[in-house]
């Protein structure tokens, strides 16, 4: 399992815990068009993220672009994971 | 150091009696509180903000949306962008709203001041709403520091002086600071409470500032799909339950229905807020994260 697809599933994990999305719950699903991206939920993913990987996600990650899917924010944290790996 | 409320009075002249009548009478048992309930057509508004994510570099909710609404219909109806004191009533020198929004870490709710709100373009709200949220996270929104700093102060001190600041402030047409007190310079509060797992809404009362200066109150409910009456049949359509409080010493059912009607208006079709806006330096509207 590469990392890409690991903190995919971590995520996916969080979302089905914490948000009542209808119906199957992908990477892919596009968490703005279903509704289920609110303050609260990305209050809780921040959090999650931070805890769960150690990466610390600013206010301006806040962006459709990384948050529409969790396939988008798994590559945002991969990403910083790789950049924290590659400094130290 | 501000003075958020015009330096005279409105003229009693110019006040509709009965809203004299509430303003003058004693304050029990009456209660001037009115509460308008409708339903909103919430396709486009759903639509609205799909296409708007697509070319922001902030997420755009429907709560960001429905702030700015707000922010538009008090600019169509000024009558109602003011604050009882004591017996007078004063206009709002600039159209400010207060957000809450929940911090579920302190079990607290954070308040968000968003100044100029007639004129602050929708992406610029979402990134002050989302800062906020980042600063809260962190325990350094405004609304944070000034709770540490009130918790510093000894209990029956702290009671004492909310209690002394809220008389003062109801009865006096105060300068404002801009830290703790900053949030009554606003004659609204938003609130959407239409999150993942939240009930459907049928009825909603907001509640009432101890201050007096958020006169009204406006709360949206979660989108549901509900049967309607659209040409004389029964579809189904994205609906979404909006209250609104208002202060009978300030606004009668005919202004309030006609500022409900402008807000269903915007929510129903908020394309047209942006078609009537002017560019606007997103420093010049100077939001205030609370």
């Amino acid at each position: 399992m590469n990392g890409q697809t690991f903190v995919e599933k971590q995520l996916l994990a969080f979302l089905l815990e914490n948000t009542p999305v209808s119906g199957p719950l992908e990477p892919t699903t596009d968490l703005i068009e279903t509704g289920a991206l609110d303050s609260l939920l990305v209050t809780d993913l921040v959090l999650f993220v931070e805890s769960r990987f150690g990466v610390a996600l600013g206010a301006g990650s806040i962006s459709p672009r990384h948050f529409r899917s969790v396939e988008c924010l798994a590559r945002l944290i991969v990403a910083k994971l790789e950049k924290a790996r590659e400094a130290a | 150091m501000q003075w958020p409320l015009a330096s005279r009075p409105i003229r009693p002249a110019e006040i509709p009696f009965y809203n004299l009548h509430y303003l003058y009478a004693g304050r029990s048992p009456s209660d001037p509180t009115m509460v308008w309930g409708t339903d909103v057509d919430a396709e486009a508004l759903e639509d609205h903000v799909k296409r708007a994510n697509d070319g922001s570099s902030t997420v755009i909710s429907i709560a960001h949306v429905l702030l700015q609404a707000v922010g538009r219909a008090i600019s169509r109806h000024p009558q109602l962008n003011r604050r009882v004191v004591g017996h007078r009533i004063f206009a709002f020198r600039e159209i400010n709203i207060r957000m809450m929004t929940y911090d579920k870490r302190q079990g607290e709710v954070d308040v968000v001041l968003i100044k100029n709100a007639d004129r602050i373009e929708l992406e610029r709200i979402a990134q002050v709403m989302w800062k906020n949220q980042w600063k809260s996270l962190r325990g350094t929104s405004l609304d944070h520091l000034d709770k540490q700093t009130l918790r510093r102060w000894p209990n029956p001190f702290l009671c004492w002086a909310v209690k002394a600041y809220f008389w003062l402030d109801r009865n006096f047409r105060l300068p404002k600071t801009g830290k703790i007190d900053r949030i009554s310079s606003a004659p609204v509060l938003v609130n959407y409470l239409g999150f993942p797992g939240a009930p459907a809404m049928r009825a909603y009362k907001p509640s009432n500032h101890p201050d007096e200066s958020s006169h009204l109150s406006v709360t949206m409910g979660r989108i549901e799909l509900r049967p309607v009456v659209r040409d004389r049949e029964i579809v189904v359509r994205p609906t979404a339950p909006l209250f609104v409080r208002a202060d009978h010493r300030i606004a009668d059912a005919y202004l309030l229905a006609q500022f409900v009607n402008t807000l269903t208006g915007f929510l129903a079709a908020p394309a047209t807020m942006e078609s009537g806006e002017a560019s606007q330096d997103p420093k010049e509207t100077s939001a205030q994260a609370a």
